[in-house]
């Protein structure tokens, strides 16, 4: 016999370098006289949407330039400055509103060259996907920088942003104010736990998240499906199995990954803006937290099933059904009608 | 990483394939679909002198009939043999087993008979192949000799197959209309899993009456194993729900399963029992369909 459940969780997840490090972005942002933009980063794009993100920012930064006029050159600590690592969450906020913030001072060279060009105000300047514009006059941005270079205006420029300070943790994890930012998340999961053998299948998730304004919905969407497929993983198949220390799960063949056939048909993503704490684009790290409340979304799903608390992961059929037989909730028997024919 | 062998030969005939493995001494090593093989070549970190490709021999690539025998070449894949027709209408649960084995890709590569050679006791295809009596046909220095699948399983990775032998084809009797099957099949995840526990059962009917039973359990004992005591319980019974309960209680004692990485020695002998009552509760709602040929 079969029995559906539905469980959720929520949790909370630390963005940004925190416990007292300080967490710090510089960039650079080179504009060409051809009329591009170049950012300078020496940070690494792991698969979370690094570079989209860089180029969607910078592009408002500069005022609604259009994202194709802007390149993020090929990352080296030879010729770029250090945004920090990619990790801990903290590349959306940190390097982001490092970039923002050098997207608005180019702005202002464009508009004051374009403003001095023109003869007027800058308040009529207005940057209009790949060129500027005054009342009925159009200035290309390539002729922008030339001018601009003409008159010795530095034409990179470099822009730094800190997250606000934290504090250390003392020994039992305690402190004034040891994480600056939380990203905010719950999921909802429908899982079906076979009652004779242990065996649980995910039906469907949703998945609702606060991380601030997302920037970048196709790529946050994939960011969550991916997430919750891992944490799903580490639910019900991923497990390190050692023998007096040593490991004998040695391949992907015994370190089960789920496959198509394991995820969810559905996984929905929601997002909420619930703001953000500092800096100036309300944004929030996503990156990890997906990955999250799943795992006690699942299993409280097996408990709504069965009644049967699994402690220890992954729930394996064998570990769901130890768990069901010690509430009483296998099922044994055959489900055939005693007389003939139904 | 060494290279895994020296010489990569590809015989044309049997009798070739023969003399190379004689020429080698039994130091060479049969290819087919290579899905174990190469894996295990790799995890031993040994070098072999030859492999010998029976995928180009003439006549072990089909599936055919002869004789009221089905006969399946060793060359044949997982993939060539799920598009079998008399494999679909006479040995659905062979069918089954093929379907849940690991992916798409390694069934396009796995033969049935390297399924068989590879001796795992959680081999997919081996139950059904079981529960169809299939035998195992096997060319050898001095001749052919045949010999039941059951005998030809000796333990974990271990064949009576010498060798400077070669398996050429799996054969069974084409299984008389009037009969029903099931493969059900356990694992950690829904594909490209080891079995935890694997089983298959075939019964012929007389109206509702079982006049044969065969049941087959995997991953429970060194080799498959038949589920005796369970088969003549159903003999010349009706199968309503005790009469499954009973026989999944007995097919569990023919079981003797080890703790491994994939579940313990008591979950398996429980399993054992469920995926018998499960096959047998499949098959009887199969019986009562009006559709079934059998069915009066």
């Amino acid at each position: 016999m079969k029995r559906r459940g539905v469980g959720f969780a929520s949790a909370f997840q630390g963005a940004n370098f925190h416990f007292g490090h300080r967490d710090e972005a510089q960039v650079q942002v080179e504009a060409t006289e051809d009329g591009r933009f170049l950012i300078y980063a020496a940070a690494s794009d792991i698969g979370e949407g690094l570079e989209a993100m860089l180029r969607v920012l910078l592009a408002e930064g500069l005022g609604g330039i259009s994202p194709r006029l802007i390149e993020w050159v090929q990352p080296s600590t030879a010729n770029s400055p250090n945004p920090g690592s990619t990790g801990a969450s903290r590349m959306t906020t940190v390097v982001g509103n490092a970039i923002w913030r050098a997207g608005q001072e180019l702005r202002n060279v464009m508009v004051k060259v374009a403003a001095a060009l023109i003869g007027v105000e800058e308040g009529a300047v207005r940057v209009e996907q790949d060129h500027l514009r005054a009342g009925d006059h159009v200035l290309e941005l390539g002729d922008v920088f030339a001018e601009a270079k003409r008159r010795g205006i530095p034409l990179r420029v470099e822009a730094a942003f800190t997250a606000s300070d934290t504090t250390p943790v003392d020994e039992y994890g305690q402190g004034e104010m040891p994480v600056n930012q939380f990203s905010y998340a719950t999921h909802i999961a429908e899982v079906e736990v076979d009652t004779e053998t242990g065996e649980v299948a995910v039906l469907r998730v949703v998945a609702v998240h606060d991380s601030g304004r997302i920037i970048n919905p196709v790529s946050a969407e994939g960011q969550v499906e991916g997430g919750v497929a891992m944490g799903l993983g580490q639910t019900l198949t991923e497990e390190l199995v050692l023998k007096d220390g040593i490991p004998l799960i040695e391949s992907f063949s015994t370190y089960l990954i789920p496959t198509v056939y394991d995820a969810p048909e559905s996984i929905e993503p929601q997002f909420v803006d619930g703001g953000a704490p500092f800096g100036d684009l309300g944004v929030k790290g996503l990156a990890e937290i997906p990955c999250v409340p799943i795992i006690a979304a699942i299993t409280n799903a097996i408990y709504n099933a069965t009644g049967a608390r699994v402690r220890t992961l992954p729930a394996t059929p064998e570990r769901v059904w130890r768990a069901m037989r010690a509430v009483g909730k296998v099922s044994t028997g055959s489900q055939e009608k005693q007389d003939g024919n139904a | 990483m060494p290279r895994l062998w020296s010489e990569y030969l590809i015989p044309g005939t049997v009798q070739e394939a023969l003399d190379v493995l004689l020429r080698y001494k039994g130091q060479a090593r049969i290819i087919a679909g290579g899905t174990d093989l190469i894996i295990r070549l790799k995890q031993e970190r040994c070098s072999v002198p030859a492999v010998v490709d029976v995928g180009a021999i003439e006549g072990l690539k089909s599936i055919s009939l002869h004789g009221g025998e089905v006969v399946i070449g060793a060359a044949v894949t997982c993939a060539e043999a799920l598009g079998s027709p008399v494999l679909r209408e006479r040995a659905l649960h062979l069918v089954e087993a093929i379907r849940a084995l690991a992916s798409a890709q390694i069934r396009n590569l796995a033969t049935l008979a390297g399924n068989v050679v590879n001796a795992s006791p959680a081999g997919d295809t081996i139950p059904p192949l079981l529960t169809l009596e299939a035998r195992v046909v096997i060319q050898g220095p001095s001749g052919k000799r045949e010999q039941g699948l059951e005998e030809f399983l000796l333990g974990p990775g271990q064949t009576t197959l010498a060798p400077v032998e070669l398996v050429t084809h799996l054969r069974f009797p084409l299984p008389a209309p009037g009969h029903l099957c099931a493969f059900e099949k356990l694992g950690l995840r829904r594909a490209m899993s080891i079995a935890v526990n694997n089983a298959a059962v075939m019964l012929w009917f007389d109206d509702a009456r079982v006049t044969e039973a065969r049941i087959a359990l995997g991953a429970v004992a060194p080799t498959v194993v038949r589920a005796r005591e369970a088969e003549g319980f159903l003999l010349d019974s009706e199968l309503d729900g005790a009469v499954i309960n009973q026989a999944g209680a007995l097919a569990k004692g023919a079981t003797c399963p080890i703790d491994d990485i994939r579940g313990s020695a008591e979950y398996r002998a429980e399993m054992a029992s469920t995926l018998v009552r499960r096959a047998l509760g499949r098959i009887e709602r199969e019986r009562r369909k009006p559709c079934w040929p059998g069915w009066k």
